[in-house]
């Protein structure tokens, strides 16, 4: 089934015609690829879909329903969480707060509960204490839970960037060069917790990346971006052999 | 993990509770027998009034990040709320004192949320000079109006103490400055403290994990603006007599240099900051003219070399302190003499 | 007739405060610093006039250059001093802020302890006379406001466009980093900065000294914070946004003073601010500077 789709996607920073008549199609449980050249315009794709920029044009659907004009925070509830390029955690905030805040909407108290103590604040901070000390053991992290997150070496911190977003519990992940920085080891990792991740949380996944070997291996599917427009799409093999996008990697 | 009740956590709530009363008993049963004296009582009054100020100040400053520059002028919002309600309203001062508190808070906090939403739905800065507006232009409108007597101000505003019964207003001050500091801390601590931190730590990451950040911004501004406005209100009732010039911009920066110095998001910091900065002055009345210019140097070598204040984030615990010292005697009872206290 | 005079007398008022906006709106496009320190240097250049022609009895030709001499050399040590640490640092926002506060009480409370807390009164700066311009009679002070304010802009344009300094300060409120691997010493250019609206400061000390004649230690709170009101108005780190501002808030208080209520005037510029900020945040001018995800 489709979950997440656009149609016509446009957007112009002054003249520069940052991402043209996008059509993307992600369905359930799949994880597909978004590559390209630097500066093709991945993350500003990235950005459009979680309501950082407004599109100059065009639709996007998630589930059917359009998301455009919603605040990244409300397209966020809707089903899509994403990571970031550069790591953005909530730096002098402990591991296991850091996904707390990312299950604050999930947890149903009132601010006066909360300021008084009464007993909806224990039962659902409760909760959720064994809720993100079950997601921690999934990816070996229960260890860290208290450390602050910007003690956590550089690998760690990118994983925990995913757990953060797998916790808002989207429909759709967005990981915006998840291996970035990593040695072929900690890739070949990060490449079973993806996969693991789909299997375990039935989540969709839309990922960029300039590891090839990466994305060739699990992705499904994979969408070429160059200067803002797709050049192409397809299965890995397909999109390896395709001449234009041999071109716009290596040039003429 | 913390946010789960365990044992621990009970004992401590214990413990603090038995502190805080123990603390007041002490306290109130010496004013009542004149060992500590009316003006002492006035000044203890001043500092629960400065505690409360201060704690609430640091909620936006320190823990939401955002720099407040006029939080002297929710207090002349309160101040004058209060006085102008206990003074009108034709209530026995008993009854009216608590509604006319409220009404302060409530007068507050409506301000607030007129400057909040404009400046807090904008990344960046704007807090801080909308606010420094906001507390020179509320100057001038309460130097112009009628209600307000002009820069006469109001005078003849009932204080609850008298000299048969020297304690009220220092009850009243200890125990919102006691239950302000307690809303803190458990505000904090849930889900609702942690989208406020998290947007200090990255607000775009923040947004983009499904918290509505305007909307948290804005209940931390204006909370923080309530208690200001209450506190003004028990500062005019315990001074007595109000003009705009109390609620100038050297009052922002003396509440908003509390904060800094004791630590920016650590809710003891601030008590004890507060404490000090309150008290010292009182001995040192000589000083008065240069407060202000040592206060803007210390302000400028924190920021310089220690940023984040004394104290920093961290939170002085008492029951934690207690645990230690009870280990510590428990495991090692030979050294305890030795050790030096 | 009387409209038309209001707005010129208003925009004699606004070159002042276009003046001082130049200084905030300059500082920001480069740091990103809300200068709190930029009004006290307005008093700094005031102070400076009323020694140089009243202490020591020269001329008002000596006093122009010593104000902005020493002004500029003020906001460049107040730079070195208090912010340089923290701008090389990447310190909090928060932080920077806290420490331009501390700046602006700093000064003030020196100034305070130096010469009283009394206005001190100035002499004339400039002979005073009536203009006329057709039916319109007009201070000579309006009309030197507005001269000067012109000529200063007029001069501040070509700086900044045709000079190599100014094509580096571009170059560093655009992207610093960049504009250092290109070999731009931006340290350098942000000194120059503060330097430069420092001494457009001193020039509005002056306009503002021949318009009021007289000088406190607190004239740059209210003056600071409306001068900021145009520079957000214009666009905050545009520079023609913050002379336009300077001038459009200059009409808009005189237009009050005149037609609604001299007291208030405070009051409804800072209700101008408020309602830009609801309505268009990023000023007349302003570019939509999302931040970068």
């Amino acid at each position: 089934m489709r979950l997440l789709i656009t149609k016509d996607l446009s957007i112009k920073f002054g003249g520069l015609q940052a991402v043209n008549d996008l059509h993307i199609e992600v369905n359930n449980k799949e994880i597909v690829g978004l590559i390209g050249p630097n500066g093709a315009g991945k993350t500003t794709v990235f950005n459009l879909l979680t309501g950082v920029y407004p599109p100059s044009s065009g639709a996007m659907r998630l589930e059917g329903t359009s998301i455009i004009g919603m605040k990244p925070f409300e397209i966020n509830r809707y089903g899509i969480a994403r990571t970031f390029q550069n790591i953005r955690l909530f730096k002098n905030m402990t591991v296991a707060d850091n996904i707390k805040v990312s299950m604050q909407q999930s947890m149903k108290y009132h601010t006066l509960s909360a300021m008084f103590r009464l007993p909806s604040y224990w039962k659902e901070e409760h909760r959720v204490d064994t809720e993100v000390r079950e997601l921690l053991k999934i990816f070996d992290m229960e260890d860290v839970a208290e450390q602050i997150a910007a003690n956590l070496p550089y690998g760690l911190q990118r994983k925990l960037e995913i757990l953060r977003a797998l916790a808002c519990k989207p429909k759709i992940l967005l990981l915006d060069e998840p291996a970035a920085g990593m040695n072929p080891t900690e890739t070949h990792v990060l490449m079973e917790i993806i996969r693991s991740i789909r299997n375990r949380f039935d989540v969709a996944i839309l990922l960029i990346e300039h590891d090839m070997s990466l994305v060739m291996n699990i992705c499904e599917r994979v969408y070429v971006l160059d200067y803002g427009n797709l050049i192409a799409e397809g299965t890995p093999e397909q999109v390896r052999s395709n001449q234009r996008v041999i071109t716009a990697y290596l040039g003429n | 993990m913390m946010g789960a009740f365990t044992k621990k956590t009970g004992v401590y709530y214990l413990v603090n509770a038995a502190l805080v009363l123990l603390l007041f008993f002490v306290l109130l049963t010496f004013i009542n027998n004149g060992v500590i004296s009316r003006t002492s009582t006035g000044i203890l009054t001043l500092v629960c009034i400065n505690i409360t100020l201060a704690v609430s100040l640091n909620l936006v400053t320190g823990i939401l990040g955002q720099l407040v520059l006029g939080h002297a002028g929710f207090m002349l919002v309160g101040a004058y709320t209060a006085a102008l309600f206990t003074k009108n309203c034709g209530l026995d001062l008993n009854i009216a004192f608590p509604i006319g508190l409220v009404l302060a808070g409530i007068a507050a906090a409506l301000f607030g949320i007129v400057i909040g939403i404009p400046a807090l739905r904008l990344r960046g800065d704007y807090l801080a000079i909308i606010t420094l507006g906001f507390g020179e232009i509320i100057r001038v409108i309460a130097n112009n109006l009628k209600i307000t007597n002009g820069a006469m101000g109001l005078s003849d505003i009932k204080s609850l103490s008298s000299l048969k019964n020297p304690s009220p207003m220092f009850v009243y001050s200890y125990a919102i400055a006691a239950l302000v500091i307690f809303i803190m801390f458990t505000f904090t601590r849930s889900r609702h403290g942690r989208a406020v931190i998290a947007i200090r730590e990255d607000e775009i990451a923040a947004e983009a994990m499904g918290i509505n950040t305007t909307y948290y911004k804005l209940f931390a501004f204006v909370l923080a603006a309530f208690i200001a406005g209450v506190a003004g209100g028990v500062f005019a009732h315990q001074i007595g007599i109000i003009d705009p010039s109390k609620f100038d911009f050297g009052r922002s920066v003396e509440i908003l240099i509390m904060v800094v110095l004791g630590g920016m998001g650590s809710i003891t910091g601030s008590i004890i900051s507060a404490t000090v900065l309150t008290w010292l002055p009182e001995q040192l009345r000589g000083f008065s003219q240069y407060r202000l210019l040592v206060y803007s140097i210390i302000l400028i070598i924190v920021m310089l070399f220690k940023p984040s204040g004394l104290l920093g984030r961290y939170e002085i615990s008492i029951p934690a302190l207690l645990e230690k010292l009870y280990r510590k005697i428990s495991k090692k009872p030979a050294q305890t003499g030795t050790g030096g206290a | 007739m009387d409209f038309i005079k209001h707005v010129i007398n208003g925009l004699g008022l606004g070159s002042i405060y276009a003046l001082v906006a130049l200084g905030y709106t300059m500082v920001y496009g480069i740091v990103k610093l809300i200068n709190f320190a930029h009004g006290d240097i307005i008093m700094v250049g005031g102070y400076m006039i009323y020694v140089v022609m009243v202490v020591l009895g020269l001329p008002v030709w000596l006093a122009i250059p010593a104000a902005i001499i020493i002004c500029s050399l003020t906001g460049m040590i107040v730079e070195r001093v208090a912010y340089r640490r923290l701008l090389v640092h990447n310190a909090a926002r928060i932080s920077l802020l806290i420490t331009a506060m501390g700046v602006s009480i700093f000064l003030q409370n020196a100034f305070m302890l130096m010469f009283g807390t009394d206005p001190k009164s100035m002499p004339p700066l400039f002979p005073y006379g009536q203009i006329k311009l057709g039916g319109l009679e007009l201070a000579s002070t309006t009309v030197i406001n507005i001269v000067v304010s012109l000529i200063m802009m007029f001069g501040l344009h070509l700086l900044v466009n045709k000079t190599k300094m100014g094509k580096a300060m571009t170059a560093t409120s655009e992207d610093s980093e960049a504009a250092k691997l290109m070999g731009i010493n931006t340290n350098r250019i942000i000194s120059f900065t503060f330097a430069l609206g420092s001494g457009l400061a001193a020039v509005a000390a002056l306009l503002y000294c021949n318009t009021y004649p007289q000088v406190k230690t607190t004239m740059g709170n209210l003056l600071g914070l409306k001068a900021f009101v145009a520079a957000v108005f214009g666009g905050i780190g545009s520079v023609p946004g913050a002379m336009l501002g300077g001038y459009f808030l200059g009409v808009i208080e005189s237009l009050t003073k005149a037609y609604i209520s001299t007291t208030l005037t405070d009051a409804v510029v800072f209700g101008i601010l408020i309602i830009m900020l609801l309505v268009k945040p990023t000023g007349l001018l302003g570019r939509n500077g999302k931040e970068k995800v």
